[in-house]
This record gives C-alpha cells, structure tokens and sequence, in this order.
C-alpha cells in the first residue's frame, strides 16, 4: 500500500491539476482605419461545417492586411461559410452562407452594429434605394427583402421550384437574379411590386453576373458536372440584352475544372473572365477576343475582382482549402503588384472608399 | 477551483481509509517471494509469434452501457478518436493515419462502409461486444484488406460453458434525458446454446453551454453597442433513439466442431447536432440521420489436434438516409436533401490453419466480400426530367488470399511471413507481405523483442470512384509500408503483476486521397497527399492484489505521433508541406485506476490528447485554426449487493468530472458535467 501511496495516488492528484482545458471567451482588441484611404475587404467563406470563416482587411495604400478583423475586435466567430459582402451608408453587410445571418458592420473599426437573422441559406445581399436589401438563397424558393434601417425581414419573393437564387443586378429599374445550383435561369424582377414578371434561360448553372457600359447582361455559367444531364460541362460566358430578353451571345470557355468568374472595371468597359488566368473583354470589339492579363499558374484562383478606380486586379488563391489563402494584387496590365495571406478560402471582395 | 479541490480531498479519505484497514500480512513489500527453479529452456509460445493483437479487457466492454467503443479506443495508445459528441460521428485513426485506414470486422465479417469506407464507431454499443482485438501497423495484413492504420476486430457469439438460463437486465438514467436499457437472455443446453441481447437508448442531448463564439448584443439609435454577453444555449437537434437487438445461436458437437449463428439488426434516428455559431431555429431548418441494418453471420469452426479448419459466412444490408429539412419561405419545410443509400454486402471465408509439429504453423484464408451499393438524392432532381442527379448504382467483387506462415527456429526466436493478395472488381493489388520476427529475451521478466515490416494498400472505395458528381475513375490505391520494433514485459507473482510494451513504428503512405471542393459545388477525391507518419508507442498495466478481495489496477498509456505531410506542395505559397496533419495530436495519454475492495469498485480515468490543428500549414494564430489540449476526468462508483431474488449492482457516473468548457471539434459543443446512475440486475433462476 505504501507503494500506492508514494507513486500512484500522486500521480492521479497531479492529474487533477494539470487537467485545465484552455477555452473561453477571445479576447477583443480595438482596430480602426478611419483615417486611412481605400481599403479591401476579402471574405474568406472557411470550410464548410467548420464555422472557421474570417473577413481579412487590406489597406490598398500602405498595403497592411489585417486578418480574422472581426473576431478580434468583436469575440465572437464570424460563423459558417462566409459568402460575400456589400458596404452601402458606411456599414458592411457580411453575408454568412451556413449561419444563417447577415452581420453588419462598422467598416472602419469592424465593430457589429447589427444582425438580421431568419434566413435558411443566405447568399448575397443586393441594396436597392436608400433602405431596402434582397437576399438571395441557396435552399430557400425565396428571396428575402429586408428592411435596412430597422433590420428586420420585410417580406418575400417566391421563386417556386428554383430554390438557388445566387447574384442578383438592377438593369433599367429591373432586377435580374440568375438561379445557380442545379438551375439555368435568370428572373426578371420589377422591384415596385416584387412581382417576377419575366425568365431567361441560358446555360447551366450561372454563378456570376456584370452589366457593361451599354447596359448589357455578361453571365458566366460555371457549367454542369453530369453532361447526362444538362450537356456541356464547359463554362459558358453569355451576354444578355435586358430589355428583350434575349441572349445575343453565347461563348464557350475552356477548362471546366477551374472555378470561373466575371467582374468589370469601373468605367464598365472592360469585362474581366477568372479561368484559370484572367482575361479581358473589350466590350466593343465585337469579335469577342479576349486579351490575356494574369496567365495560368499552379496556384488555385478561386476568386476574383477588379478595382473600380484603378483597375488593379486582385485574385484569391485558396491553395489547398484548408489553409490560410492568398490574395494576389496586379496591375491593370497584370504585372505584379503585392502578395498577401488572407484566411481559409478567401472567395469574395468587397472595396471600401 | 474549489470543486477540484473537494474531490482531492475525496481521493485522500477513500485512499486514508483503505490504508488504515490494510493487514499487515497483505503489504506486498513484505512477502516472502519463494525462490523458483526453472526446469525448463524458456521457449516462446507460437501463438505469440506473428502480428500483435492488444485484446480489450471484457470488464472494459462491459464498463458502461452509456459507452461506444470510440469511448473504449480513446485509451487505447496512439488511436486518436475523433468524436463529434454521444451517438454523433466517432471515428478511430491509428497512428497518425485517418479514419479510413481503419477497418472494423463482426465475427469476421468486414463492416466498413464500401461506399464511405469508414465505420461510425458510435453505432457500436460496447455492451453488445464480447471480445475485442485491435491491431496496429504491419499486424493488420494478417486480419483485413485495406488497413493500412489499423483494425479492430470484434466478437459477439456463444458461451461454451454457458450452461444455464441467465437474465441481465441494466437500466441507465442519465443527464439530458437520456435513458438506457440492456436486455440480455442466454440460455446454456448441452450442446445448444443462445444469446439475446436487447439495446435500446434515447436521449434529448439538449445540454447547456456557454456559446462563447456568439453574443447577443443591444444597440443604441445609432447602432453602437451598448452592451453584449455570450449566450447561454443548448445542444441543438442532438437527439437519438437507437435500437440494437442481436440474436446468436452456438452449437458444440461432441467432435470438436462449433457452429454459430448471429443476427445483428439496428435502427437508428438522429439529429445532426447545429454548429454554435448557427443563428437557425430548429422549425426552420432540421438535420437527420436515419439508419436501419441488417447484419448476419454464420461460423462453423472445428479444432482438431493438427489442423483447424473454419468457414464463415455474412451479409451485411444498410439502409441510411440523411434528410436537410428547410424553410421553403413559404411557411413549410421542404426536403432540401433527401440522400438515399442501400448498401447490400455477401461474404465468406475459409480459414485452414495447419501444424505439423510444434514450431511450425502453415495457414491459408480465403475471403469474397460482393458489395452492391445504390445511393441517390431525391431532392437534387433534374429540373427537365426529374430524375435524381446525385449519386450513382455500382457492385463490386472483392477476393482474397492470404497465407501465413510461423516458424520457431530456436526456442526463443521466432519468425512469421504473411502473403496477401486482394483484388477489387477487375483491379489487382501487388501482394502485399508482411514479415515478423520476435524474441524471448528472458522469460522470467516476460520481455519479447519484436519487430515488423509490411506493405499495404488501401482500395479507393466506391463513392471515391463512382459517386456523382464528383467520384474520380482514375483514382489510384493508397500505397502503404510500415514498420514497427519493440519490446513487451510481464512480471507476475500473487500479489503484484506488471506488463506493458514500448513500440516505436513507422508508416508511409503515397497517393492519399483527399476530397477537395470544385468551384461548382461538389467535391472531388485525388491521390494528392504522401504522408509520413512516425511514433512511439507504450503501454503499462500495473496490478496490486492487496488480498483476495481487494485490489487496485492502473492502467496507462503514452504514445507520440508525427504526421506529416510530405507531399508536392501545390502551389508557390503552400505552406502545408512538413507540418501535422489536421485533428492529429502529437502527444495522447490516457491512465486508468480502477480500485476493487470487496463489493465495492472505484474507477477514475483520465484522457488527454495535445493541440489538434485544423488548418493544414498548422496556423498557431487564432482560435480558428487550433483546438488546445484536451483533458478529461470521469470517475465512477459501483456497489454489489446480493439479495435474495439476484445480485443487484448500483453505479454512479460522473463524466467530465472538473465540468470543462470545450470544443473537440472545431464549433462543436461539448457537455459540461454529467451523470449516469446505473442498476445492473441479474436475478437468481
């Protein structure tokens, strides 16, 4: 017994104390760039059920980033599968796709100065006037309008059998929202009456849309992964004419395994295509020969945008998913620029003037 | 703090007590240990030639009816158990490697999923298993295909020396409304003999915590904070109700043949517990799992002075359906996922093994595994035809052979090779040998050297190849070697017995295959990875029998393990390359006390796994990419008493004993304390 004295029953004491597990609540600290000038926002959506999402700041002057901004400064995680983010009257509404929740924030000090909750599967955020947002969904046959001034759900717009609404861009006081997973549909929204007064088919699964200088349509359909069952698994760019609601163009892309995505420039003159490079449309060369700016890599380009003043083009590499990402910054004509590390999966942009 | 401090002082008056009721005749320290002379050469038992099995103690098994075997393999050195809470996903990896090197057997039947190519080892109920063996490393080519971590192989059958009508009744009341109850009936004839045992457990699992990854704020007119505090929330859609009812039925001739028959079913209906940082109500959006199975066997084994033949037979049929309920946002909820699977699986084997003489043993096994798996989403249908989009109808063929031979040249050494040779549908894997060499090196410590070297090769398993979208045709096999070299010792007399090993092993494995997401948003599996993976290894039990009714055990293991990622990296700026894998801890420790005096038994155990990363370049920056280590306390008490009707056991539980606030996995909450009051009734017929 003296041995259980002496050696063992210490050992289970000693196990007692060094038994603490570190976990609580963050510590927050206190960030601003009120005083400096433009800046990026870059939503880093995380892996899917890991609730590791972060929003990164980049300081496009002094080129300081600032990762994980809006758990240091406000404790609390920003959730699960961050998913894009607009800046509308100074606050930033961060999207969080598997959360369920729109937080919205100070975008100088990155403190919250709300949330709207109630949403299934939220997407993107479209501001529309002074004081109304239409939230698109991934699950949900519905889009959301909500009330930006007192946060709150203000009604919805069904979208029966078509339940992933994605991006959504006002044309002529219309709003076009394209219906991305597993769908090929683009509706047409009259924003007076929330009525959906007309639909454009174009090809399968359109993740992304721009309108150009002559108010002109450009989607990017990131195409289907079962040709059984929709045809081409290309990636298709179409440019849509809104008031007839036409598609006058329809332009197959290379690859199929890369993600894909559009933006423009700020003067809308140029459209820009991610595919594994970026590529450059003008939109008035009516052959459609795109000029290359950013050539392939190894990296893995998940996402992209371009400076509405500078043209600079910035693009997200999420390099293996599971680690911190990269944002490479270039020039307009694609000579490099800066390198920065952002968090997991970096897949949306959001400037701040 | 405090809390801590009164079960010290516990510790010390339970121990104080004993100490002051100890005859002096029981101090060990004083024994009089006769001097024995060895007649004999030492000589290593060829049974302990060959791949290494740890055998859990039945006592473990039987534990507690509120345990899965995750919770058993946790103590179980370098097995880190990923658990995501009770009756949600628990998986077991060996040494470094993942959860789908592991594979799982019932009376010798594989019951790894061909489709998902893991076992949820949460479904398993401990209470149900009568034996379980686990095997590291190079020992598993021997057992299974495809193992390149590891196997657990687990029994459940017939007595032969059951020979009356026993009833075991055990009736669990737990924290969170849970409730369990175990029905076991066996009957023992001359010849025939039988088992039933009946499971069934439910429990709301709606247990509190503080959600330090949320806050409730409140704003002023101009939206500035006025005030926030973290949330004090519950578990959210972690239910469960799982029914488990296994029949067996065992036959034992008078010349030496042993029939067995077994029938497993279970159905099993889940909630698939929300993330803390999920704003959702449960009424607008529901996870659940469903799964009902079927599971049989048949042996037939006859033991006969120079040869041993056995035959056995299964099939294993799964149905598991996972539902997303959502709002539509039109006031109902809709089937947003609806995910079907039917998983149809016939098996049998042969086993001969022969000895010719004493230091010679030759066998031969033969095994076909026919999987037909069809699984689809009723809820991602072709918005023109109508037709499910997702998933996909496939079978596969899976032969075996294998021969294993064990010879003891000289007393002390022997030395064992194994040959197998595996086939899935029409690929062919290059044979996969394993070769053991063991040594006595002094009997009278028990110490054996031991030392091996295996290939192996893991087949993708169907949803890697076929599943769609997504399933990659063109996946290769993972390539595995390892290697492993230690040493165990066992000391006994009548009062005191030590044993343990100390392992150091070795893995290497190329074309790991990993799912990665595409931009359309499906996953895709590539051979992307080559992972390193080395550790050590050991394990001590140390037992002190004070007198014949009152004794203490401690049981303890250590072991490190590095994996690390030694692939291409795949990009400029990959930093992954070198560094830990994710949910991998470096250190894992685990020490249990179990102290018995007469009708009395205390249990105190205590795990602990270092920081697991969650990011692959392994971010030490924030709460995001780190999990810290993790320690836990459970203790338990248990009274016999012997009434006139039976024996009647009562148990008291406490489970996270300091009441830690946790995650062990990333956003997903843990209990705080909790317990279990157990009765154990096994009445006299």
């Amino acid at each position: 017994m003296r041995l259980v004295l002496k050696y063992i029953f210490p050992i289970f004491l000693l196990l007692t104390f060094f038994s603490c597990m570190d976990y609580g609540p963050v510590d927050t600290e206190n960030l601003d760039f009120s005083d400096s000038g433009r800046g990026l926002f870059i939503v880093n959506e995380g892996n899917f059920m890991y609730g590791n999402a972060s929003l990164s700041y980049y300081d496009i002057e002094t080129k300081i980033v600032e990762n994980n901004v809006f758990s240091r400064v406000n404790g609390i995680n920003l959730g699960d599968v961050a998913q894009s983010m607009v800046i509308h009257n100074g606050k930033g509404y961060v999207v969080v796709n598997n959360s369920g929740i729109i937080f919205i924030i100070d975008t100088n000090t990155f403190k919250v100065r709300g949330m709207i909750d109630g949403f299934i599967s939220p997407r993107n955020i479209f501001i529309s006037g002074s004081n109304k947002g239409y939230v698109t969904d991934l699950y949900s046959e519905a889009i959301v309008e909500v009330d930006l001034d007192s946060n709150t759900k203000l009604g919805t717009i069904i979208t029966k059998g078509h339940p992933s609404t994605e991006q959504i861009v006002a044309v002529n006081s219309e709003l076009f929202v394209c219906c991305w997973s597993n769908d090929n549909i683009i509706f047409v929204i009259d924003p007076s009456t929330n009525a959906i007064t007309d639909s454009i088919i174009v090809p399968f699964q359109p993740n992304s849309m721009v309108v150009d200088i002559n108010n002109k349509i450009w989607v990017v359909s990131s195409g289907a992964y079962n040709s059984e069952n929709f045809g081409s698994p290309s990636p298709t760019l179409s440019i849509i004419d809104p008031t007839n609601r036409l598609v006058e163009h329809s332009i197959g892309l290379e690859g199929g395994e890369s993600p894909v995505s559009i933006a423009t420039n700020g003067a809308r003159d140029t459209v820009y295509i991610l595919n594994n490079g970026v590529y450059g449309y003008s939109v008035r060369d009516d052959s459609f020969s795109p000029a290359q700016i950013v050539g392939k890599s190894d990296a893995l380009y998940y996402d992209f945008t371009v400076d509405p003043v500078t043209s600079e083009i910035y693009i997200a590499d999420a390099i293996d998913y599971v680690q911190a990402g990269a944002v490479y910054r270039y020039s307009p004509k694609g000579i490099p620029v800066d390198t920065f590390r952002v968090g997991i999966i970096p897949g949306e942009f959001c400037f701040k003037e | 703090m405090k809390f801590r401090l009164f079960v010290i002082l516990v510790l010390i008056i339970l121990f104080d007590l004993e100490i002051g009721a100890q005859n002096i005749d029981s101090i060990f320290y004083d024994l009089d240990i006769k001097e024995v002379v060895i007649r004999r050469k030492p000589m290593l038992p060829i049974t302990d030639i060959g791949p290494l099995k740890s055998t859990a103690d039945p006592t473990l098994l039987f534990e507690s009816i509120s345990v899965n075997l995750g919770d058993i393999l946790s103590g179980f050195g370098s097995i880190f158990v990923k658990s995501y809470g009770r009756s949600t996903l628990s998986t077991a990896s060996f040494r470094g490697t993942s959860s789908y090197h592991t594979q799982v057997l019932w009376n010798g039947m594989k019951i790894n999923s061909p489709m998902l190519g893991m076992v949820d080892l949460s479904t398993i109920p401990s209470f149900l298993i009568d034996k379980m063996d686990v095997s590291s490393g190079s020992s598993t080519v021997g057992v299974v295909s495809g193992g390149i971590g590891g196997s657990i192989e687990l029994e459940t059958g017939t007595e032969a020396d059951d020979s009356s009508f026993n009833i075991l009744y055990v009736q669990g009341i737990s924290s969170y409304s849970t409730y369990d109850q175990y029905l076991k009936l066996s009957y023992g004839g001359d010849k025939l003999k039988s088992s039933t045992k009946l499971f069934f457990t439910s429990s709301k699992n709606d247990f509190s915590f503080t959600n330090y990854r949320k806050k409730i704020f409140l704003f002023d007119d101009h939206g500035n904070t006025i005030e926030s505090h973290h949330p004090v929330e519950k578990n959210r859609n972690g239910f469960f109700k799982d029914l488990h009812l296994l029949q067996e039925f065992g036959w034992y001739s008078d010349d030496g043949s042993h029939w067995g028959a077994s029938v497993w079913l279970m159905n099993s209906h889940r909630g698939v517990p929300m993330l803390n940082v999920d704003y959702r109500t449960v009424s607008s959006s529901e996870n659940f799992k469903d799964e009902t199975s079927i599971k049989s066997t048949f042996l037939w084994d006859r033991d006969q002075k120079r040869i041993k033949h056995s035959l056995r037979g299964g099939y294993n049929y799964s149905d598991l359906k996972y539902v997303y309920l959502g709002d539509t946002g039109y006031g109902s909820l809709k089937k947003m996922i609806d995910s079907n699977s039917a998983i149809n699986t016939l098996f049998i084997s042969g086993d001969t093994e022969f000895r010719p003489d004493n230091n010679l043993t030759i066998s031969i096994s033969v095994s076909l595994y026919h999987h037909f798996v069809g699984t689809f989403d009723r809820a991602q249908a072709n918005i023109t035809t109508g037709n499910s989009v997702i998933g996909y109808k496939k079978s596969r063929f899976e032969p075996s052979v294998t021969m294993t031979a064990k010879y003891r040249p000289t007393n002390r050494l022997g030395i064992s090779a194994i040959v197998r040779e595996d086939v899935y549908g029409k690929s062919v894997v290059p044979p996969i040998p394993a070769v053991f060499v063991d040594f006595l090196l002094s009997e009278k410590l028990g110490i054996k050297v031991k030392s091996s070297f295996a290939r192996n090769f893991r087949f993708p398993t169907l949803n890697d190849l076929y599943f769609n979208p997504g399933g990659n045709p063109g996946l290769k096999p993972e390539k595995g070697f390892t290697y492993d070299l230690g040493a165990s010792y066992n000391i006994k007399n009548k009062t005191f017995s030590l044993g343990g090993n100390l392992l150091v092993f070795g893995s290497k494995i190329d074309d790991w295959i990993l799912w990665l997401p595409t931009y359309k948003g499906y996953w895709t599996p590539y051979n992307i990875r080559r992972v390193d993976s080395r550790g050590l290894e050991t394990t001590t039990e140390l037992i002190l029998n004070f007198s014949e009714q009152k004794a203490l055990t401690v049981e303890g293991s250590f072991a490190v393990t590095r994996s690390i990622n030694k692939g291409d990296p795949v990009g400029l700026l990959d930093e992954s390359i070198g560094k830990q894998l994710v949910y991998i801890p470096l250190y894992s420790s685990s020490i249990k006390g179990i102290f018995d005096a007469k009708k009395w038994k205390f249990v105190y155990s205590w795990n602990y796994y270092s920081k697991r990363y969650t990011t692959s370049n392994n971010d030490e920056g924030s709460t995001l990419g780190l999990l810290g280590d993790y320690f836990m306390n459970d203790i338990s008490l248990e009274r016999d008493f012997y009434l006139k009707i039976g024996s009647l056991s009562v148990k008291i539980m406490v489970n996270n004993l300091f009441n830690e606030e946790y995650e062990s996995v990333l956003n997903r909450p843990m209990p705080g304390r909790n317990y279990g009051l157990f009765l154990s009734l096994k009445p006299f017929l």
